[in-house]
C-alpha cells in the first residue's frame, strides 16, 4: 500500500488549485503505479464479470485470465517496490476543497493505510506458519535463520530445475483424454527429457506407458 | 476485454460487409479455425506457455504481458488473439477497420465500465469486513480443484470463495487506483481523469489532495525482520501446498500405474497364445480396451447369432480381470433372454396301453455344476472364459439342432418351442431342451435318483457335441480348400454346397435303423423262416467303405490331412446306416436283404433273390414294409415252395 496519510491532517486553507504547491506530488511514480492499477482493475473486473455469469467460461480461459492477472499483480508490486523510497517518504493530506464534512467516510477510505482484516489474517497466518516468535528469538538468530532459508531456497530451486529437466512432461495423454479429444493423438508433442539422467532399464517407462495408452504408433 | 468479446461477436455478425484481408494461406492451415475444439486446445496451451514465460521473465521493472505478444511467432500469437476474441471467432474475419472501430469503442467505454465497477466497490469496501474470508479457505480451494470428483455443493462453495476473493481483490485494486488518480489529478489532470470513477469525479473536486515529502525514514530492523518473516511464511505455505499437489499427483499416477500393471500382468498371466485378443473399444465405459474372442468362429463355427466377443475389463475394486461379453448389454436392451443355458437330454418311455410317458433317463448336471461352483470364486478368468465358451457352444448346438429338425417333421421330430426339440420313437420319446442354469434346477437335480436311461441320455448328448465339433472341422476343411482353390479357380461356391447340420440324424438314424431292422427280421421270420423249413438268416458283415468321395481327392496340405483324419474317426456314425441280411433257403438259392437309408431316417430294403442255379431272379427295392411282405409271400409261394415241392 502506497498511501501515506497523516492522521493529524489539519488544513484550513482556501480552495484553489493554483494556491497550492503540488511540487511534492511524485507524479512520475504515481502515474506508473496508476497505469498498473488500471490494468489490474480492468482484468479483475473482467474476470469477476465472467465468474458471475450463469455458465462459467472454459477452464483454460479462466486459467489464462488468472495468469494474466498474476502477471499484472507482479507488475504492480515491482513498480511500487521500485518507487518504494519515494512513496514511503511522501505523506498525503486532504486540502480544504475536499468535501470533508459531506464525505468523511470517503476520505478515510481513500487515505486508509491499515490493512483490511483479510490481509491482516493472511499476514498473521504467514507468521504462524514460520513459527518464529520475534519476542523470544534474538534478531541475530532470526537473521541467521532467514539466511539459511535463502540458501536452502536457492539449492531447492536449482535442484528442482535439474529434476524437471530429467523428465518429459509433454505429449503424454491418458486414454481418457485421447478419447475425449482424438485430435490430441494426431500430432506428437512428446519430447524426451533433456537431462542426462538416462533410465537404467532397457525400456523407458514413458515409452512403455505411451504404448500402453496409445498403442503402437 | 469484455467489450472486445462483444465486439468480436458483433464483427462476426456484420462480417458480410467487411473487406477481408489478404491472408497468407499458411496461417489458415496452421490454425484450422473451422475446428473450434482443436483451436481452443491449441490456444489454451500456448497461452499457458506464454504465461509461464512471462512469469519467468517477470524480473523486469515493468512487466506487460501484451509486450511479449508482439515478439511471439505468429502460430502462437494467432491462437491467443482468437482466444481473446471468444470461441467461434475466425482470424480471417478480422480486418483493420473492425479493429479500429473496436479500439475506438473500447476507449469510450472503458471509463464507464471502470466507473460502474468502482461505484459498487467503493461502497463495498467499507463493509468488506463482513465477508471475513479466512486465508485458509482460499488457499485450500486449490488442491480441491485438482480432484476430479467435486460435488455440486463443493463446487458452489469453491465458486463462492473464488468470487469473494475476487471481489476483495477488485475492491482493493480499484480503491488504490482511485487514490492514486485523485492524488495525481493535481499534477496530471488528464491522465488522472481517465482512471477516476464517475462517482469520485462527481463527489470530490480534482486536486483536493496534496502531498509533502518528508525525510525518508529508515525502516527499523525489527520491521525488516518482520517483513522477511512474513515473506518466509508465505513461501512456506505455498511450498506446502505445492508439496501436497505434487504428492497427490504422484499418488494418482502411482495408482494408475499400479492398476495398469496389475491389468497387464493379469492379462499376461491368464491369456495364452491360444486366445484371440484384439484391440476393442469398451462401449460401456468408452475406453480403449482389449477384446477376447471366445466364440468358435476361428474353429469353424458358422454361428452368427452371437459374435462371441468379450471385453477384458479390469475391476479396480476387486483387483481382478473380468470377462464381459460384448453382447450382454445389447441383448438385455433388446429384451432378449441371455441367461446362461445348457442342453439337457431327457428320455421318456411310453407306458403301454396308456398315452403317457414316464421319465426314464436324464443327462447329469454334475459335470456342469462342478466347474460352476468353482467359478463362483471368480478368481480364475480362465473359468469365466470356459464358461462363456460352454454357453455359446450349447447355444450353437441348439441352433443347429433346430435348423436340422425343421426338415425332420415327418420322422417324428417336433420343435416345441425355441428351447425344446422332441423326437418321438414308437416306444420312447427324447427331449432336447435348453435349460436355464439356476438354483431351482440344481436343487431339484440333487434330489433326483439315478434312472435306467441316464447313461443313454448322456451318451446322446456327448455324441451331439462331438458331431458339432465334426461340423466345425468340416467347415474348417472347406475354408482351407476354398482358400486353396481361390488361387486357381473361382468356382468355389458351387463346388462346396452349404454344409448341412448333421447332428440329430446320425443318432436318430441309428435308433430308427435298429427299429427297421427288427421289423425286417420279423417280416423275414414270418414270411420265410416260418414258411420254409431249414432256412436260416445270417447277418452279412459289411466291409469298411467310404461314403464320402471327397477323401479321394489327393491333398497335400498337412492341416487338411489332419482334419481328414479327425473327421474320418466319425465315419462309423456319420455313414448312413446299412445292414445286410442273407437268408439261405435250402436247395432254393438265397435271398439277400439290404436295409439302407438315404437320409438316415427313411428305410429302403433291397431284395435280391438268387435261385439255386445262381441266376438272379429278382433285384428290387421297397420302401414300404407292406409291399415287402407281399413280395416275400409271392417269392416264397411261387418259387421256393414250388421248388421244394418239385424236389
Amino acid at each position: 500500500m502506497s498511501q501515506r496519510s497523516p492522521s493529524d491532517a489539519d488544513v484550513g486553507v482556501p480552495s484553489s488549485r493554483d494556491e497550492f504547491n503540488f511540487q511534492h506530488v511524485p507524479a512520475q511514480a504515481l502515474d506508473a503505479v496508476r497505469m498498473r492499477f488500471a490494468q489490474l482493475t480492468h482484468s479483475l473486473a473482467k474476470l469477476k464479470d465472467e465468474m458471475s455469469r450463469a455458465d462459467l467460461p472454459q477452464w483454460y480461459s479462466l486459467q489464462a485470465q488468472v495468469s494474466v492477472i498474476l502477471t499484472q499483480l507482479q507488475s504492480v508490486t515491482t513498480t511500487i517496490h521500485h518507487f518504494e523510497e519515494l512513496l514511503d517518504s511522501t505523506v498525503v493530506y486532504p486540502l480544504a476543497n475536499f468535501p470533508t464534512t459531506a464525505h468523511e467516510g470517503l476520505l478515510t477510505t481513500l487515505l486508509r493505510k491499515k490493512n483490511i482484516p483479510e490481509t491482516d489474517a493472511w499476514i498473521n497466518d504467514a507468521k504462524e506458519t514460520v513459527g518464529i516468535d520475534l519476542n523470544t528469538t534474538s534478531p541475530e538468530d532470526v537473521n541467521k535463520l532467514l539466511k539459511s532459508d535463502e540458501q536452502v531456497t536457492k539449492w531447492a530451486l536449482g535442484f528442482l530445475k535439474e529434476e524437471h529437466s530429467n523428465y518429459a512432461f509433454q505429449g503424454l495423454h491418458t486414454a481418457q483424454e485421447l478419447s475425449n479429444s482424438p485430435q490430441l493423438a494426431n500430432y506428437d508433442e512428446y519430447r524426451p527429457s533433456t537431462g542426462k539422467n538416462v533410465p537404467k532399464k532397457p525400456f523407458d517407462v514413458d515409452t512403455v506407458l505411451k504404448v500402453v495408452h496409445q498403442g503402437p504408433a | 476485454m469484455t467489450e472486445e468479446g462483444a465486439n468480436g461477436r458483433q464483427t462476426e455478425d456484420d462480417g458480410m460487409r467487411k473487406i477481408p484481408l489478404a491472408i497468407d494461406p499458411n496461417l489458415i492451415r496452421l490454425i484450422p479455425s473451422f475446428v473450434p475444439p482443436a483451436n481452443d486446445q491449441d490456444a489454451e496451451e500456448k497461452i499457458s506457455e506464454e504465461a509461464q514465460k512471462s512469469m519467468s521473465s517477470a524480473q523486469s521493472l515493468v512487466n506487460n504481458p501484451y509486450e511479449s505478444f508482439g515478439s511471439m511467432p505468429l502460430d502462437q500469437l494467432i491462437p491467443i488473439i482468437l482466444q481473446s476474441r471468444g470461441i467461434g471467432s475466425k482470424f480471417a474475419d478480422l480486418s483493420e477497420d473492425t479493429l479500429m472501430e473496436e479500439i475506438a469503442k473500447e476507449s469510450n467505454t472503458q471509463v464507464d465500465t471502470d466507473g460502474d465497477v468502482n461505484m459498487d466497490n467503493t461502497e463495498f469496501a467499507s463493509d468488506a469486513d463482513q465477508q471475513a474470508i479466512k486465508p485458509q479457505q482460499i488457499e485450500d480451494s486449490s488442491p480441491e480443484d485438482e480432484e476430479s470428483h467435486v460435488t455440486q455443493e463443493q463446487f458452489q462453495q469453491l465458486k463462492l470463495n473464488t468470487a469473494q476473493s475476487l471481489n476483495l481483490a477488485l475492491n482493493e485494486s480499484s480503491l488504490a487506483l482511485e487514490f492514486v488518480s485523485l492524488l495525481l489529478s493535481s499534477v496530471r489532470p488528464s491522465a488522472a481523469n481517465a482512471s477516476m470513477s464517475p462517482f469520485l469525479k462527481k463527489t470530490v473536486p480534482p486536486a483536493s489532495l496534496n502531498a509533502e515529502k518528508i525525510p525518508a525514514e529508515k525502516p527499523k530492523d525489527t520491521e525488516i525482520l518482520d517483513r522477511n518473516l512474513v515473506t518466509k511464511g508465505w513461501k512456506l505455505r505455498s511450498l506446502e501446498e505445492s508439496r501436497i499437489l505434487l504428492k497427490e499427483t504422484h499418488k494418482a499416477l502411482e495408482t494408475s500405474l499400479e492398476t495398469e500393471h496389475s491389468y497387464w500382468s493379469k492379462v499376461a498371466h491368464y491369456i495364452s497364445k491360444k486366445d484371440v485378443v484384439f484391440k476393442m473399444k469398451d462401449k460401456e465405459t468408452g475406453e480403449k480396451s482389449l477384446g477376447l474372442k471366445y466364440g468358435y468362429e476361428d474353429s469353424g463355427s458358422t454361428y452368427r447369432q452371437e459374435r462371441g466377443i468379450a471385453i477384458l475389463r479390469h475391476n479396480a475394486n476387486k483387483d481382478n480381470l473380468e470377462v464381459i461379453p460384448s453382447e450382454k448389454r445389447q441383448q438385455s436392451a433388446l429384451g432378449k433372454d441371455n441367461s446362461e443355458k445348457f442342453m439337457r437330454v431327457r428320455i421318456f418311455n411310453k407306458i403301454q396301453e396308456e398315452d403317457d410317458y414316464v421319465l426314464s433317463g436324464e443327462t447329469s448336471l454334475e459335470d456342469l455344476l462342478v466347474p460352476n461352483s468353482i467359478t463362483a470364486g471368480e478368481n480364475d478368468i480362465r473359468r469365466q472364459i470356459s464358461k462363456l465358451q460352454f454357453i455359446i457352444f450349447e447355444k450353437e448346438l441348439m441352433f443347429h439342432l433346430k435348423k436340422e429338425s425343421e426338415n425332420l417333421i415327418s420322422y417324428g421330430v417336433t420343435i416345441e418351442n425355441e428351447n425344446k426339440v422332441t423326437v418321438e420313437f414308437p416306444t420312447e420319446k427324447m427331449e432336447f431342451e435348453m435349460m436355464k442354469l439356476n438354483d431351482d434346477l440344481i436343487m431339484n437335480h440333487q434330489q433326483d435318483a439315478p434312472k435306467t436311461n441316464d447313461r443313454k441320455a448322456s451318451l446322446i448328448l456327448v455324441m451331439l457335441r462331438l458331431l458339432l465339433v465334426v461340423m466345425f472341422k468340416k467347415q474348417l476343411k472347406k475354408k482351407l480348400l476354398t482358400g486353396q482353390k481361390d488361387f486357381n479357380a473361382n468356382s468355389k461356391v458351387s463346388r462346396f454346397p452349404e454344409s448341412e447340420a448333421l447332428l440329430l440324424r446320425p443318432i436318430m438314424g441309428k435308433f430308427r435303423h435298429g427299429n427297421y431292422l427288427n421289423l425286417l427280421q420279423k417280416v423275414i421270420e414270418t414270411y420265410i423262416l416260418e414258411e420254409v423249413e431249414g432256412s436260416t438268416v445270417v447277418r452279412v458283415a459289411l466291409g469298411n467303405f467310404r461314403s464320402n468321395e471327397d477323401y479321394d481327392e489327393p491333398t497335400y496340405d498337412k492341416h487338411i490331412v489332419k482334419l481328414d483324419r479327425e473327421i474320418r474317426l466319425f465315419d462309423q456314425i456319420l455313414q448312413t446306416p446299412r445292414t445286410d441280411l442273407l437268408v439261405s433257403l435250402p436247395a432254393s438259392g438265397k435271398i439277400e436283404f439290404s436295409l439302407q437309408s438315404s437320409n438316415y431316417c427313411n428305410a429302403t430294403t433291397s431284395v435280391k433273390y438268387i435261385d439255386a442255379t445262381d441266376s438272379t431272379v429278382f433285384d428290387t427295392k421297397f420302401s414300404n414294409f407292406k409291399e415287402l411282405e407281399d413280395f416275400l409271400h409271392f417269392i416264397v409261394s411261387e418259387y421256393v415252395k414250388s421248388n421244394t415241392a418239385q424236389v
